[in-house]
């Protein structure tokens, strides 16, 4: 067997790996504790490993939330209005070293991460190179800290499923496993860099893992909570937005917070288009040109931040002075035209880093003006603006990266508040909408798609509609037999039926099947007057109800010609029966999705 | 692309892992944690430079650089609750009243005990007119917590402003509850005394206002302030001879105080002129009521006179002419026609004789000084004597 892991290194290397693996062995035979230690299970391990990968990628994200900062600080200075020399020159340095390193030491490192995630799951079984986590760390720091329009959770998430996978194929774990660790490493680098775990367990499933899988379930969950507790450790545990409270002037404001939706789906709706529209063009252009794009793309957010400081980096001081209502409507719709422009430049031109803290933005300050817009015309109508850049932030969610459920529990997790939901149902359920009439492809999924590779899509497979038993089945023509009644009167029964095997029930809700010629044989051993079920040993045969998918049927199908399909009320009724040959014609004439 | 095929560990190798992947948690939690420590003493030291830098600002009165200020240091500081209420000061000095309202009611969320953000969103409350939020916001203020602040002195001064607040608003009985609040609360402090006692003198509570005076004096028997007070309390409540002791004074410490002055001066010749003086000879009560008569006639021949107006009747048109219709009399005119008719009476021979002819000279003295106080404007201070003297023994002027 080929270790993946020692297959890339040198032979010099591989050498030293098997000198310290032997001496491992030895010391391990030596030292009595072979026969003490209790056998790890791989499920076990799996957990153990969920908590360790949740722990390590805890501590990646902080340092990397360090470095953006420290590089930040470095290369624009402390203030929130840097010099318009820094403003130019830092982010177009900053994009061509980021580019020369990307297409020179760090090819991988392009894109936000959530798909590069994708590909290790459904492609590469789980293997995701370390050297993808070390570019990623560093390139994004740059990126992002010199002022590129980007944020670092993408990132955060690839970073931490890198370093499941690193630790996976570290232990040797299975396929299968080694395919599941990278979204649990991606649930807690998500956490960790949002500071909510529920929404990284939720994205991770709605958006990575495609189902709720159980095997995976516990640990997402016990990874992101890991990456949280480190995060919030190291870090302090402050709520990334000072959040105001939620109050609802008057019920008649939720036709607000649906206004708010429109705008925010039809604002979805452009950013997708946009970066569809650019990114394939800039893909087209000479390989060469590469190199001075994200320089390019740096240049002209600085120009942008000249006047505009706020769209620069990934501006969640931006979104916490928006929620807290320090921008009038004017400005807010500005920053939010402007954000747009720059992170589309940033990300089409391969510049690395996440979608997220951008989305976040463009909806809290779309949220913040119409918020504002409102209070403006109607003062006695509009409760706190911060609640609508709140809900905004979900709404652009729901339509951007149509997420549709992490954007709800997301809000519900920043804001620590309940009674928002109604007002965030309302908007993202309408933005969401609006994204999907305009644009019919996510916007993840159309990256993955430009670039080549067919992921599967997660709102596809959500929305595809899984065959049923109710489906497939026919009906019997009330040729059931009663195991109660004597050979006889079942003779008399099935007498010109066309069928040649027949259902008998038990008064105890079991069913069995018999066929016409052994009813004969019985009658003509003289049982004739006998009961059904004293002359008559049969297995029972396996029930399926109507609303089970069908593939359930054609596990339990087997051999037996065809299965009683019985109400979950009522064991002994019969809805139906299904054969394989039901099974498979309805598989046969099924509408493609 | 390789992949792991599922395999069946050796203890060593998962248990030497699971060691090594605990060693190196230990060190990069080591790492991370000293990074992370770091990075918030930069953070920290950072937002203490913007603070400063803002505070600064805001103290040269350059509001629009500390909120730029206030707005970096709450960066690396966000849950700092001074920064932001700084933040908030700046905001409310450059007139950005509804940020400004936002950062102070999540403050307020946070500490709903504040002594300083109850003022600050009073005072808004104030700008936006509000009595009732005002009244809660100040009530907190002042039941509030102030820190290490001198928490007596900032309630006093809360409830002061609250007062004024409240007097501009015409709403004077709540700003009187207030001001007997603040006396109850009072230190020795001449000076704090004083301007209670004004303020009650201002409300028309003189009984309260003597009080506040009267602890003055009591400390500090030669207080101008004080004895000013009192002199006005004595002068508005009709008590002139103890008006004249008190502003003499007052006088003696705030020579050129002009309005003590005048009302020294009013004092006197009310003393001198009052008719209705207890124990008063005959003769002099007729010769004061003949004076009064006097300057109140020169009042209103005085007055007629700029506007050019005759104030003598126009004399008959003889035969009259029926295409012209008699003018109407002003009211001067028919007043000055009145005074006229009572004047022959006005004699010390009639006056000592008849008492109830003085009374009936004294009301048209009031008539016509209350005549020429609507159309003539201020008053001579001989005028304003009589006034007086004849508010003293009661009836509206």
């Amino acid at each position: 067997m080929t270790d993946p892991a020692n297959a890339r290194l040198p032979h010099a290397k591989r050498s030293m790996a098997a000198a310290g693996r032997k001496w491992l062995e030895i010391a391990w035979s030596k030292s009595g504790l072979e026969d003490m230690h209790p056998t790890i299970h791989e499920a076990q391990l799996f957990l153990l490993l969920a908590i360790i990968i949740g722990l390590f990628s805890g501590l990646l994200v902080v340092c990397f939330q360090i470095s953006i900062e420290w590089v930040r600080i470095t290369l624009l200075g402390s203030t929130l209005a840097p010099s318009t020399l820094r403003v130019i020159v830092m982010p177009t340095v900053g994009g061509l070293v980021v580019a020369f390193l990307v297409m020179k030491v760090f090819p991988r490192v392009r894109g936000s991460g959530v798909n590069q995630t994708k590909e290790a799951v459904y492609i590469y079984d789980g293997y995701i190179p370390f050297s993808t986590v070390i570019g990623k760390f560093f390139l994004c720091a740059l990126a992002i800290g010199s002022g590129h329009s980007l944020g670092p959770e993408d990132p955060s998430l690839q970073i931490g499923s890198g370093v499941a996978s690193a630790l996976g194929r570290r232990l040797k774990l299975s396929r299968e496993k080694l395919r599941l660790l990278a979204p649990v490493g991606a649930a807690a680098g998500l956490a960790a860099a949002f500071n909510a775990p529920v929404s990284a367990v939720l994205f991770v499933i709605e958006e990575v893992i495609g189902r709720w899988n159980s095997g995976a379930l516990g640990a997402v969950v016990l990874s992101a909570i890991s990456g949280v507790v480190v995060e919030r450790g190291l870090m302090g545990s402050e709520p990334l937005f000072r959040i105001p409270v939620y109050r609802l002037a008057h019920a008649s404001e939720l036709l607000a917070y649906a206004g708010l939706g429109i705008v925010g789906g039809y604002s979805s709706v452009v950013f997708v288009k946009l970066i569809a529209y650019l990114r394939p063009r800039l893909k087209a252009l000479p390989r060469r040109t590469q190199y001075f794009q994200p320089a390019i793309a740096g240049f002209i957010i600085g120009v942008m931040g000249i006047w505009l400081p706020q769209v620069m980096g990934s501006g969640y001081h931006v979104i916490d002075q928006v929620i807290n209502e320090q921008y009038i409507w004017q400005m807010l719709i500005l920053l939010a035209v402007f954000k747009i422009l720059a992170t589309t430049i940033s990300f089409v031109s391969g510049t690395p880093g996440g979608m997220f803290a951008p989305t976040l933005f463009v909806g809290a300050t779309v949220g913040g003006a119409v918020g504002a817009i409102e209070r403006h015309f109607f003062p006695g109508l509009t409760g706190s603006i911060g609640s609508y850049a709140l809900v905004g932030m979900g709404t652009l969610f729901a339509g951007f990266l149509r997420a549709p459920l992490t954007s709800v529990f997301m809000v519900l997790e920043v804001s620590g508040d309940y009674s928002i939901i109604v007002p965030v149902m309302i908007s993202n359920t309408i933005a969401y909408l609006i994204s999907r009439h305009y644009v019919d492809t996510p916007l993840f999924d159309l990256l993955a798609r430009e670039d080549g590779v067919d992921l599967p899509s997660m709102e596809e497979q959500r929305e595809s509609r899984s065959l049923c038993v109710e489906d497939a089945m026919r009906a019997t023509n009330g040729l059931v037999l009663e195991a109660a009644d004597s050979v006889n009167s079942a003779l008399e029964r099935i007498k010109g039926s066309p069928d040649s095997i027949f259902l008998v029930r038990y008064k105890n809700g079991k069913w069995a099947n018999i066929k016409g010629p052994v009813l004969r044989g019985l009658a003509g051993d003289a049982k004739g007057g006998l009961p059904l079920e004293d002359v008559y040993t049969s297995a029972t045969l396996p029930v399926v109800h109507p609303d089970q998918p069908l593939d359930v049927a054609l596990r339990q199908i087997n051999d037996w010609p065809y299965l009683p399909v019985v109400s979950r009320a009522d064991p002994r009724k019969l809805d139906g029966a299904v054969s394989i040959q039901d099974i498979l014609s309805a598989y046969k004439h099924a509408p493609h999705e | 692309m390789d992949c792991v095929r599922g395999t069946t560990l050796p203890g060593y190798w998962t248990e030497s892992i699971l060691v090594f992947c605990a060693i190196g948690l230990g060190i990069l939690f080591i790492i991370t944690g000293f990074a992370a420590q770091t990075y918030h003493a930069k953070e920290r030291a950072l937002g203490k430079e913007w603070f400063e830098k803002g505070t600064k600002e805001l103290q040269a009165e350059q509001p629009e650089n500390a909120i730029a200020d206030f707005r970096t240091a709450l960066v690396y500081s966000p849950s700092n609750d001074e920064y932001e209420f700084s933040l908030a000061k700046a905001l409310l000095a450059a007139h950005h009243k509804d940020e400004a309202n936002a950062h102070l009611i999540r403050l307020w969320e946070h500490q709903p005990e504040n002594g300083e953000v109850n003022l600050e969103l009073g005072r808004l409350a104030i700008r936006n007119l509000d009595i009732t939020q005002a009244l809660r916001y100040f009530h907190n203020s002042i039941y509030g917590d102030w820190g290490q602040q001198d928490a007596v002195g900032q309630r006093r001064k809360a409830r002061l402003e609250l007062y004024r607040f409240l007097i501009s608003r015409g709403a004077s009985s709540q700003a009187q509850a207030e001001l007997m609040a603040l006396a109850a609360e009072l230190p020795p402090d001449p000076q704090l005394h004083v301007q209670v006692g004004q303020m009650f003198f201002a409300a028309h509570e003189f009984n309260q206002a003597q009080k506040q005076f009267d602890q003055v004096l009591q400390s500090d028997k030669n207080n101008k302030e004080a004895l000013a007070g009192e002199g006005e309390i004595d002068f508005e409540s009709g008590n002139y001879h103890n008006a004249v002791i008190h502003i003499e004074r007052a006088l003696r410490r705030d020579p050129q105080n002009t309005k003590l002055e005048h009302m020294l001066e009013v004092s006197r010749l009310v003393l001198t002129i009052d008719p209705y003086e207890p124990d008063l000879p005959n003769a002099e009560r007729t010769r004061r009521i003949i004076r009064m008569f006097q300057q109140a006639l020169d009042r209103v021949q005085k007055c007629a006179q700029p506007e050019g107006e005759s104030i003598a009747q126009p004399e008959p048109q003889n035969p009259p002419n029926p295409q012209t219709p008699p003018q109407p009399l002003t009211p001067l005119q028919n007043l000055y026609a009145l005074v006229m008719k009572m004047q022959p009476q006005v004699k010390d021979s009639i006056l000592n004789r008849d008492a109830d002819k003085g009374t009936a000279v004294l009301t048209m003295v009031k008539v016509m000084e209350n005549s020429t106080d609507t159309a003539c404007g201020p008053k001579a201070s001989l005028d304003e004597a009589i006034t007086l003297a004849l508010l003293k023994q009661g009836g509206s002027p």
